[in-house]
Parts: C-alpha cells; sequence; structure tokens
C-alpha cells in the first residue's frame, strides 16, 4: 500500500516536470515564431528620396525624384506620382527600368487603386545605396492668372502623400521658382513649424542662381504619409516706386521743416 | 482777526504741495510739446532722410539666401522705424502708425495681422493698468502711499531712489508679470516725481533717474528669479529638453542674484553722478519745509477714507489674483490670467454707484497705445516672416566659432551678442525661442557642456532696458512723458555695457563655483 502511494506520488511529479518542460519549449517556439514574423514585417524602405518641381515661366514644370535604394522585398518600385499624366518620363540614372504595364506593354505610368505611379523595376545588381533620378514635364502645372495674389505675388501650393509601401527616409519636397522670382512668405508646411516645440523650421528658403528655391522635409515619411507647403512668391527685382517716393518725401522733409533747427521750434 | 503769518505761511506752504501733488493737472493723456536741446534739433531733422535711407537700402539689397523677400521688406520697415523713434522726427506714436502702414503696403506682413494687434493682451493690459493707476490716482490712495515712502526715505532723492529698487526686487519675487509691476508702481513714482518737481511738462534729471531706473529696476529684477518672468522658464525648458541640464529655481537664484544686486547698485550710484547728473535744488523735495511738511501733509490727509479702503481692496483684489496665479486651476478650476485679472478689477472701479471711477476720469494715454501697437507690429512681423531667426542665424554664422576654439571668448561673445540683442526685440518671449535654441546648438557643436552657455545667456533674457519698444514696462513708464527716447537709449545702453561686464565677470569667478561655466 505504501510503496503504491510513492510510485503515485512519483508519477505525479513525473507529469508535472513533463507538463512544465512542454511549456517552456512551447514557449520558446512561439517567441523564435514572434521574433521571425516580426522580422518579416519590417517595412521596405528608400534611404532617402527627394522630389524637385523645377518651375518655368509660363507654368511647366520638371519633376525630378531622387531615391537611394535601401531595404527592399521585391523588384518592383512603384513610386507615387501626384500631377496626373504629365510627358517625357525618364529615367535620368540608376540601375532601374520601366516595368510592363497590365497590358503587358511597358509602361512609366501604372494606377494603383486609381493613382498614378512611377511604374519601376530594379534591374538585376540593384543594391542597397545605388541612387535612381527619374523625371517628367507636367505641362501648365502652374496657373499664373489663378495664382495671381496682392502686390504682384504668385501662389504655390503642393501637397505629397507617400501612397507607396516604402517608409521614405530624409524625404524632401521642392521647389524651384521661374528665374527671377524668390519666396516672399511662407503660408503653411506640413509639418507645421512651432517654435516652442522646435527650434528650427522644417524648410529651407534658399537661392539657385536667380531662382529662388524652397523645400520642405521630414525625417522619415511612413506609407501614407502627407508633407505639403503653400507660399508666395514676387519678383526678386524691386520696382522703382519706393526708390522714387522716399527721395521725394526726403526732399519735402528737408525744406517744409527746416524751421526744426530753429532754437524756439518746439517737437 | 487776522490768523498769525506762520500760520498763513504754512498754509500756502501746504496749498503749494496740494498743487504739486495734483496729478489731474498733467495728465499722461495730453502730450506735451518739449524744447529740445540743438544735438536733439539736429538729429530730428536728419533722423527722417536717415530713416528712410535706412529703408530703402535694406529694402534693394538682393535678398539673402535663407531670407524670404517679405521678411527682408519687414527689416527694412522696422530699421527706418528704429531710427524714428530713436531720433524723433515725428511723433513715436505716427512712427508706429507709419511703420502699420509699410508693413502693409510694402506686403511685408498682412493687413487682418497687423490691424489685429490692437487687439492684443499686451494692450488690453496697458489699457486695463491705467485705469486701476487713475483710480489709485483719483482716491489718493497713491498720495498717501508715495507721502509715506517719501516720509520715510525720502530726506534725499538718493535714498528714494534705493528704495524703489528694493521695491522691484521684493515685487518681482511675488509677481512675475513685469507690465503688472509697473501698473503697481506708475501712480506711486508719479507721486514721487511730482513732489521732486518732475512733470511731464516739466521733466527733470530726478524724473529721468527714477523713471528709467524704475524701469531697469522692473526688468532687470526679473532675472534674479527663475519665475521672474515666462521668458525665463521657457529658458529653463529649453536647456532641460535640448541641453539635457536641469535648472533648479535655487540655481538660477544663487547665479543671478549677486549679479542683479551688482547692477542695481551700480544703477543707483552711476545715474545720479554720470548719466543724469542730478542738481542740488532736485536731491529734495521741491516742497517749502522739506520733509516736515510732507509729513505734515499726510498728517492732514487723516484717517484713510472709504474711498481709499474700496480702491486699496479692488487693487488687492487684483494683486492677488497675480501673485496667486499658479494656483488658480487647483482652487478655483481654471485660470485667471494677468490681463483678466486687470480686466475684473477694472470693472469693479468703472462700475456705477458701487466703482470709483468714471470713464471720464480714467486717464489713458492713447498715443501710447498706438505706438505700443506699431512695435509689436514690427517685432512680430519680423518673427512671423523668419526674419529674426534668419538674423540671429546670420550673426552666429557671421562668428565662425568652429570647433577647437577655447571656451572663454565663446563665452564673451555669446553673452554680449545675447544682451545688445535686446535692442531689436520687442518680447523676451520671441528672443528667448530664438536665442536659446541657438545657444544650445552652439555649445553642443563646439563640445561645450550647454549649461555653460545657455544659463549665463538665459540670465540676460530680462535685461530689455535700451528703448521704449524693448518691453511691456518700458512702454507704459514711457507715456508719462519724463523722458526721451534718446534720455532711454543712453541709459540703457550703459547699464547694458555694465551687465554684460557684470555677467562676463561672474563667468569668469561666481559662475565657476557654483558649476554654471567650467571649474579651474
Amino acid at each position: 500500500m505504501k510503496a503504491r502511494r510513492v510510485a503515485f506520488m512519483l508519477l505525479v511529479l513525473a507529469l508535472s516536470a513533463l507538463t512544465l518542460f512542454v511549456i517552456v519549449l512551447l514557449d520558446e517556439a512561439a517567441q523564435a515564431a514572434e521574433i521571425a514574423s516580426a522580422a518579416d514585417a519590417r517595412p521596405d524602405t528608400l534611404a532617402a528620396y527627394s522630389e524637385i518641381v523645377s518651375v518655368a515661366p509660363g507654368g511647366d514644370a520638371v519633376v525630378t525624384v531622387t531615391a537611394v535604394v535601401g531595404r527592399v522585398s521585391s523588384m518592383t518600385l512603384l513610386l507615387p506620382w501626384g500631377y496626373g499624366g504629365g510627358r517625357g518620363h525618364r529615367i535620368v540614372n540608376g540601375p532601374v527600368g520601366f516595368a510592363p504595364g497590365a497590358d503587358g506593354e511597358i509602361a512609366p505610368l501604372v494606377a494603383v487603386l486609381g493613382v498614378p505611379h512611377w511604374n519601376l523595376r530594379l534591374l538585376p545588381g540593384a543594391a542597397p545605396g545605388d541612387t535612381v533620378v527619374i523625371e517628367a514635364t507636367v505641362p501648365g502645372w502652374h496657373d499664373e492668372d489663378a495664382a495671381r495674389r496682392q502686390f504682384g505675388a504668385q501662389a504655390y501650393a503642393s501637397t505629397w502623400v507617400n501612397t507607396s509601401r516604402f517608409v521614405l527616409r530624409d524625404f524632401r519636397l521642392g521647389l524651384e521658382l521661374p528665374a527671377g522670382q524668390a519666396v516672399d512668405a511662407v503660408d503653411a508646411t506640413t509639418p507645421s513649424f512651432n517654435a516652442n516645440r522646435t527650434p528650427q523650421p522644417p524648410y529651407v528658403i534658399g537661392r539657385r542662381g536667380d531662382r529662388g528655391t524652397f523645400t520642405v522635409g521630414v525625417a522619415s515619411l511612413p506609407p501614407a504619409g502627407r508633407v505639403a507647403f503653400a507660399l508666395d512668391s514676387r519678383p526678386a527685382r524691386r520696382g522703382p516706386l519706393p526708390l522714387a517716393l522716399g527721395a521725394v518725401v526726403c526732399v519735402l522733409y528737408l525744406v517744409i521743416f527746416r524751421d526744426v533747427l530753429k532754437p524756439a521750434a518746439r517737437a | 482777526m487776522t490768523p498769525p503769518v506762520d500760520a498763513a505761511v504754512d498754509r500756502a506752504a501746504l496749498g503749494r504741495i496740494d498743487e504739486i501733488l495734483d496729478l489731474s493737472r498733467s495728465k499722461l493723456s495730453e502730450v506735451p510739446d518739449k524744447l529740445p536741446t540743438t544735438s536733439e534739433r539736429w538729429m530730428r531733422y536728419l533722423g527722417f532722410p536717415a530713416g528712410v535711407a535706412a529703408f530703402l537700402v535694406l529694402y534693394y539689397l538682393p535678398t539673402p539666401s535663407g531670407l524670404t523677400t517679405g521678411g527682408q521688406v519687414v527689416i527694412a520697415c522696422f530699421a527706418a522705424a528704429l531710427v524714428w523713434w530713436i531720433t524723433e522726427p515725428i511723433p513715436t506714436y505716427l512712427t508706429s502708425l507709419v511703420l502699420m502702414a509699410m508693413l502693409v503696403f510694402c506686403n511685408g506682413w498682412p493687413e487682418d495681422e497687423v490691424l489685429g494687434v490692437l487687439g492684443f493682451s499686451v494692450i488690453w493690459l496697458n489699457i486695463l493698468a491705467f485705469i486701476l493707476s487713475s483710480m489709485l490716482v483719483k482716491t489718493n490712495l497713491a498720495k498717501r502711499i508715495a507721502l509715506s515712502l517719501i516720509v520715510r526715505f525720502g530726506r534725499t532723492s538718493r535714498w528714494i531712489l534705493l528704495a524703489f529698487f528694493v521695491l522691484n526686487l521684493v515685487l518681482a519675487a511675488f509677481i512675475p508679470a513685469t507690465a503688472a509691476r509697473a501698473a503697481i508702481l506708475l501712480p506711486i513714482i508719479l507721486v514721487v516725481a511730482s513732489i521732486y518737481g518732475a512733470s511731464n511738462r516739466n521733466p527733470n534729471n530726478f524724473g529721468r533717474n527714477l523713471f528709467l531706473q524704475n524701469l531697469q529696476g522692473i526688468n532687470f529684477c526679473s532675472s534674479a528669479y527663475m519665475t521672474g518672468s515666462n521668458a525665463n522658464l521657457i529658458a529653463v525648458a529649453f536647456i532641460l529638453s535640448m541641453g539635457g541640464s536641469r535648472v533648479y529655481y535655487t540655481d538660477w537664484l544663487f547665479a543671478a542674484m549677486p549679479v542683479v544686486l551688482a547692477a542695481m547698485l551700480i544703477s543707483w550710484w552711476l545715474g545720479p553722478r554720470l548719466v543724469f547728473r542730478i542738481p542740488r535744488e532736485q536731491q529734495s523735495p521741491v516742497v517749502e519745509g522739506g520733509i516736515e511738511r510732507m509729513q505734515q501733509k499726510l498728517h492732514e490727509m487723516g484717517p484713510v477714507t472709504q474711498g481709499e479702503k474700496k480702491a486699496a481692496a479692488v487693487f488687492g483684489l487684483v494683486i492677488v489674483l497675480w501673485i496667486t496665479d499658479k494656483l488658480h486651476m487647483e482652487v478655483l478650476g481654471f485660470e485667471i490670467s494677468a490681463v483678466m485679472a486687470a480686466f475684473i478689477g477694472a470693472v469693479i472701479a468703472l462700475a456705477p454707484r458701487v466703482g470709483l471711477l468714471k470713464w471720464n476720469e480714467a486717464d489713458i494715454p492713447w498715443h501710447l497705445m498706438l505706438f505700443s501697437c506699431g512695435a509689436y507690429a514690427g517685432g512680430l512681423a519680423l518673427n512671423d516672416t523668419g526674419a529674426a531667426r534668419w538674423l540671429v542665424g546670420s550673426i552666429f554664422a557671421a562668428l565662425d566659432i568652429r570647433p577647437g576654439v577655447d571656451f572663454w571668448p565663446v563665452y564673451c561673445i555669446v553673452i554680449a551678442v545675447n544682451m545688445f540683442s535686446h535692442i531689436f526685440f520687442t518680447s523676451k518671449t520671441m528672443r528667448t525661442l530664438i536665442f536659446i535654441p541657438f545657444v544650445i546648438a552652439v555649445a553642443q557643436n563646439l563640445g561645450f557642456d550647454p549649461l555653460w552657455l545657455a544659463l549665463p545667456a538665459a540670465l540676460t533674457i530680462d535685461w530689455v532696458i535700451a528703448l521704449p519698444i524693448n518691453a511691456k514696462p518700458n512702454v507704459i513708464l514711457f507715456a508719462t512723458g519724463q523722458y526721451s527716447v534718446l534720455d532711454n537709449l543712453k541709459y540703457g545702453l550703459l547699464m547694458t555695457c555694465v551687465g554684460t561686464l557684470l555677467l562676463i565677470a561672474a563667468g569668469f569667478t561666481w559662475f565657476r563655483v557654483l558649476g554654471v561655466t567650467p571649474g579651474w
């Protein structure tokens, strides 16, 4: 009887140890599976991405996209193209080619959920760090009549939405104004600028020759992320009216108020 | 029966005191004519074309990289206005109106924004401060407080000036809003100035010292305490978030207080001896019989009247609301800002039957409000267009400070640039938001502990003493018409130099002991 009881207790202990062993094994397997799936879920990235809209007098624009290849899980590069049709789509540089569209023909643009995208395919041998430059022309991108503001200013605005599968590191959206134009005022940007939160604005105002430039950027733009700007430009060269007015007012003041120098003059 | 001769003389003297203390004779809302000196006349004559020339040069320069054309226009407009405010070819309020018009017509800042400045809380605070001040003057409470102060400390001009410095230091510990402190002190300063013979019709050197030392006291006493102004707290937040160093109340107090005390004493000593020499006849009250007569007058005022009690209650309520601002949320469930606290006081003061003041008795200098509007519009336009940020960035870029440079030259440059930059700014907060991150970035680039440069730079924030446009209390005191923009600039620049030297000296010595700058 006593031996049977001991045997039963030993059996219970052995079963408990076995159960624990199985639980630990299963847990480790689950963790390993979780890590593996997390690794697989890492998003595709482009190490840098910039889109520069270079506006010519009359409103036509050349859009240049520069992308640096990062971590990609497929050879297909569908990059956002937010300008409708456009023309002259071409690859300037980089290990990419246009991919076939739905009809099997090579097509520079393809619609994804109704939104046009650059239809690119990485060529064999493409590696992280390679730079891709693509370009197209957008006729009538800027309507000068509709964009006219007070004092001869022109309003420019652009919104860029990341409809690709990539996380875009070091993203830049830029504008090159027509020759002779300069940035007059920055009306709004996304991301917005708040001096209390960030000491520096997310945009840079510059010049390239006689063209004003504007670039807004973010360190990382996830899929569905948005960058935008609205600004005014005006001719960099000033008109002669203030000079003439200033000279006339000065002369008038010096003549009319010459009695200010007399000792008895009151303020 | 004819009264004794002595009694007649007494009555005449007391009548003269009444005349002196009657502030209704020189209203702040009236702009008195002043007789300019020869140099002032030339400055006025040449100041106008100089302002136009400054505008045209800056307007027609090629727009530098990093600056918008709108920002360039604002810099040009502000430069012209700055020249005109200093040289006064046209009245200061008119310069402000011209500046606002120029901002709109040159497309520097939108019309709605320019016109909207008149509704800013700072303008409201000014208006309400003058209503409360008028209440204290009308009920004679200001006269009673001033006479008590004079009787106690006013035997000589030096002691009364020192008393005001001490008063400012005490008030700054409790009331963070500088405009509120100016509002409290204004009626008392006006009465004291009158007793020493200074008025807006007849300004004298005692008055210049009194008003400008109070302007300095109100401003740089704020830098003695971390809670002395909102800008100080913003600077501390930047030092923590960007520099990684936490600055405690006592860290700030121990570092700043000796500098402020030294600055106060130097200003108190220098002002009446070097900047505006006080002649012997202005060194004591102009009233015949001196302090004894004042004492007699105070005695004659009798016990505190019902009106004075009411005024004290209304003003006391406002002061309590100002002092307890941090407790409002906890106790009341909502916050009462400095402006709304003054609003409550003004509403009670103007209420029929209950209140103490009729609208016609409120002495509000509207020309000052227009002057303030122009100054704020210019300052805000500089900020909104990014021009102020670009200017500061350009200064640091031009200095070309590179890694490997010794700490101390950088320290001296940072202190001097921060200190003198206030001349071109109309808001401490704006200056803090722009300068402190730059200073921290410079320190990080050069491999210094950000605290070494950022905290001493933060101690310069409240030194806004060179021009009436630099801060709210400056505008309020300028409304009294007892000193010119040039007077303010002269004394302010001298004390800015003194402050720079003091902070540099403290950096080499006291701050090292505290660990604020690198040790020996």
